[in-house]
Parts: C-alpha cells; sequence; structure tokens
C-alpha cells in the first residue's frame, strides 16, 4: 500500500516536470520563429530622440543603395574591367596619310560604327569619332593599317578617385536634403520655410550638378575618343636624286613614261 | 594543211596573249598593241599591261622593293605606304603600289601592279592619269588587275 503511494505521486511528478518542460520549449520555438520571421526586429520602434539620426541612418543606407546601383552600372559600361577596376578615359590622336581621304574616312567611319561608334565632328580632314573603349586598341591598329602613320598620341587618364568624390559629394547632399524636407515637414513659421526652401533649391542645383559630372565621366570611360587627321599623299617636293634603276623594265616604267611613249 | 598550221598557230597566240577585263568607259587601243594590254578613257586616263624578262631567281618581294626605291628616290614619286597583294584570275601572286607624280606640271595618279609569272617573268598593269580622272577610276582598275590572265 505505502509503495502504490509512492508510485502514484512519482508519476505525478514526472507528468508535472513533462508539462513545464513543454511550455518551455514552446516558448523558445515561437521566439525563434519570430527571430526568423524578422518580427522582433520590426516592433523595434525608434527612441523618440533619436527619430532624426535613425532618418539620417537611413538616408546613408539609402544613398549607399544608389551608389552601389550606380557602380554596377559603371560595370555594365565595361569601360575598364581589366585593371583592378580603374576607371580611364581613353583619347587618341593620330595622323594618318592615304591615298584618297574621303575613302579612307569611310572605312574607318564604317569599322567604327560596327563596333557601336559614330561620328562627333568633322572638320575638313579631321574627324572625331567615339567608340566604346573596348574597341580603342582595335581602332589604333586599323588606323595604322591605313596608311603611313604621320603624329600619334594617346592618353588613358585615370578618373577613379574623381569619380567616388564626386559619389560621396554626391552623397552628402542628398543626405542634407534628406534632413532639410524633414526640418521643412516640421517648421511652422514662414520664415524658415522660406530659408530652408532656399537651401533645398541650393543643394537640388548642387545633386543635379553632381549627377551631371558623373553622367559625363561616365559616357567619357565608356566612349574613347579618337581624333584623326587623313593626310592625302601629295607628290613629292623633295629633289629626286635621279639615280636610274639597273633594272630595265623598272626604268621603262612609270606616269611620265605612259604619257610620253603610249 | 598549212592553212590548218596558220589557224593552229593563231590560235595558240589567241590563246596565250594576255587578257583583262577592262573598267568601262576604257576603250581598248588594239592597233598599237603587240602581245601588250592598252587602254585609254575619254578623260585620258591610261592602263597599259606588259611582259617582263627579268633576271632568274628574285622574289616578288625583291622587285617591289626595287621598283618602290626607283620611284621614290629616284624619280620623287609620293606612294602610299602600304602595298596591297593580290591574286590574278591566273593564279598569279602580285602585289599593287599607288602613288602620286607632278608630270607636265600637274600631279598624276599612278597604279602599279606588279604579278610574278614565273621565276624570271613579270606582268605589269600601269595605271596613270590627272588627278581627278584618276580618282573616278582607280577603284575599278583595281578591281580590274584580278581579272589579268
Amino acid at each position: 500500500m505505502r509503495s502504490r503511494w509512492l508510485c502514484w505521486l512519482l508519476m505525478a511528478v514526472l507528468l508535472l516536470g513533462c508539462q513545464v518542460a513543454n511550455q518551455a520549449g514552446g516558448q523558445e520555438t515561437e521566439m525563434q520563429d519570430a527571430v526568423a520571421a524578422g518580427m522582433v526586429g520590426a516592433v523595434d520602434l525608434p527612441q523618440p530622440g533619436r527619430a532624426l539620426e535613425q532618418l539620417a541612418e537611413l538616408s546613408d543606407r539609402r544613398g549607399r543603395g544608389k551608389d552601389q546601383e550606380g557602380s554596377n552600372a559603371d560595370d555594365d559600361g565595361g569601360a575598364d574591367r581589366g585593371d583592378g577596376e580603374r576607371m580611364r578615359i581613353y583619347q587618341g590622336n593620330m595622323t594618318v596619310e592615304v591615298a584618297r581621304r574621303e575613302d579612307a574616312a569611310a572605312q574607318f567611319l564604317s569599322k567604327v560604327r560596327d563596333w557601336g561608334g559614330y561620328l562627333a565632328t568633322q572638320q575638313d580632314d579631321q574627324y572625331t569619332l567615339r567608340l566604346p573603349a573596348a574597341h580603342f586598341e582595335d581602332a589604333i591598329a586599323v588606323l595604322r593599317g591605313m596608311g603611313r602613320v604621320l603624329r600619334e598620341s594617346r592618353q588613358a587618364n585615370d578618373v577613379t578617385d574623381q569619380f567616388f568624390d564626386l559619389g560621396l559629394r554626391l552623397e552628402n547632399a542628398r543626405k542634407s536634403r534628406e534632413r532639410l524636407l524633414v526640418l521643412l515637414a516640421k517648421a511652422e513659421k514662414v520664415e524658415d520655410m522660406l530659408k530652408i526652401e532656399e537651401q533645398l533649391r541650393r543643394l537640388t542645383e548642387e545633386i543635379e550638378r553632381f549627377e551631371g559630372q558623373q553622367k559625363m565621366l561616365l559616357d567619357q570611360v565608356a566612349m574613347a575618343t579618337i581624333a584623326v587627321r587623313f593626310a592625302v599623299a601629295a607628290a613629292s617636293l623633295a629633289q629626286p636624286d635621279g639615280r636610274k634603276s639597273r633594272f630595265l623594265w623598272i626604268r621603262s616604267l612609270g606616269a611620265e613614261r605612259m604619257q610620253g611613249g603610249f | 594543211m598549212r592553212r590548218l598550221f596558220v589557224l593552229c598557230s593563231a590560235l595558240l597566240v589567241a590563246s596565250c596573249a594576255m587578257q583583262m577585263d577592262l573598267p568601262t568607259g576604257f576603250l581598248r587601243l588594239k592597233a598599237r598593241e603587240s602581245g601588250d594590254v592598252r587602254a585609254v578613257t575619254a578623260g585620258d586616263a591610261r592602263i597599259w599591261v606588259r611582259d617582263f624578262a627579268v633576271d632568274e631567281g628574285a622574289s616578288l618581294n625583291f622587285w617591289i622593293t626595287a621598283l618602290r626605291a626607283d620611284l621614290e628616290q629616284a624619280r620623287g614619286y609620293r606612294l602610299v605606304p602600304k602595298d596591297v597583294p593580290f591574286v590574278d584570275a591566273a593564279g598569279h601572286k602580285g602585289c599593287l603600289i599607288e602613288g602620286t607624280i607632278a608630270v607636265g606640271g600637274e600631279v598624276h595618279g599612278y597604279l602599279v601592279s606588279v604579278l610574278q609569272l614565273d621565276g624570271k617573268h613579270l606582268r605589269v598593269a600601269e595605271f596613270s592619269a590627272r588627278e581627278a580622272e584618276f580618282l573616278v577610276h582607280v577603284e575599278a582598275v583595281r578591281t580590274a588587275v584580278t581579272t589579268i590572265r
């Protein structure tokens, strides 16, 4: 009888223990689910005194996001992939002596168009062409093959630092604008509103200017510029030495011979 | 029998004579030809195709270099620096040189193609005209020299 009571007591203790354990385990599972679902973060409300700081942080994050999008766009431009993602502006200037300028220009322009480039300007025998930077060296090689190269210069300007400086300035300007917008929403006096709006106008102009500069840099990096002058081979002004060839057949050739003894 | 021999000889000569598809606008001067090809335009552009016996053993490159040197250094031609290799209709390898020279106070264009027939013979086609006339026909002549056979 005594052992029967002891058995019942032991079973009751065991059941109680299991129930407590089950309740604890359930809470843990719910917490894990909440973390997994991001619910804990979602209910983490900002403290009243930190509202502006948190807005600035949000703006920062947004700015960084935009910058990342911008840098992805750079990658798509594909101006310079090989050398540690440096951004370079390629420019070339050549003078090539050819037999017929129009033919040479048409031939080169056709090639440039095949590469996705275009004729930017033409003034007499001077042509300025824009073409994808990836084909810069190809274009130089084509020009070299078209005739005698009288002048050649090339340069690659590294604008990586300049581009990222612009990005930082742009980011700061955007942050300031976000802050001003918040202040504008809170402003009650007309005088304050006017002052903030003036600042906003100035900042917006600055942002547009920076964006324009960035866009221009991206364009210059993506598209190389080649200025080429096709010089026509004119009749020589140099005095010929007059020494006759030792080969008779060569002596009987020439425009002057054809005009005479045809 | 004699007539047959003459006919065969004539056919043989005809089959051996050089041929060229002349560009439009050129008149062939058959009366002046003697185993060569001569043609002119109304604007006095001239084509002359001739064969030359040369010293044996030299390559086409040798002859081109010698011709270039003579035209540029001895006679004052201004030549386009790039020679253009080509093959004629008979499969002979050749090379085109183009340039300009002042003749009688006027700038003339000059295009000369040199074909190596064998180790001892060259076939040379020349085209020359005043610059304006030269530019009208030069591309057609470039094509025409590839039809030499």
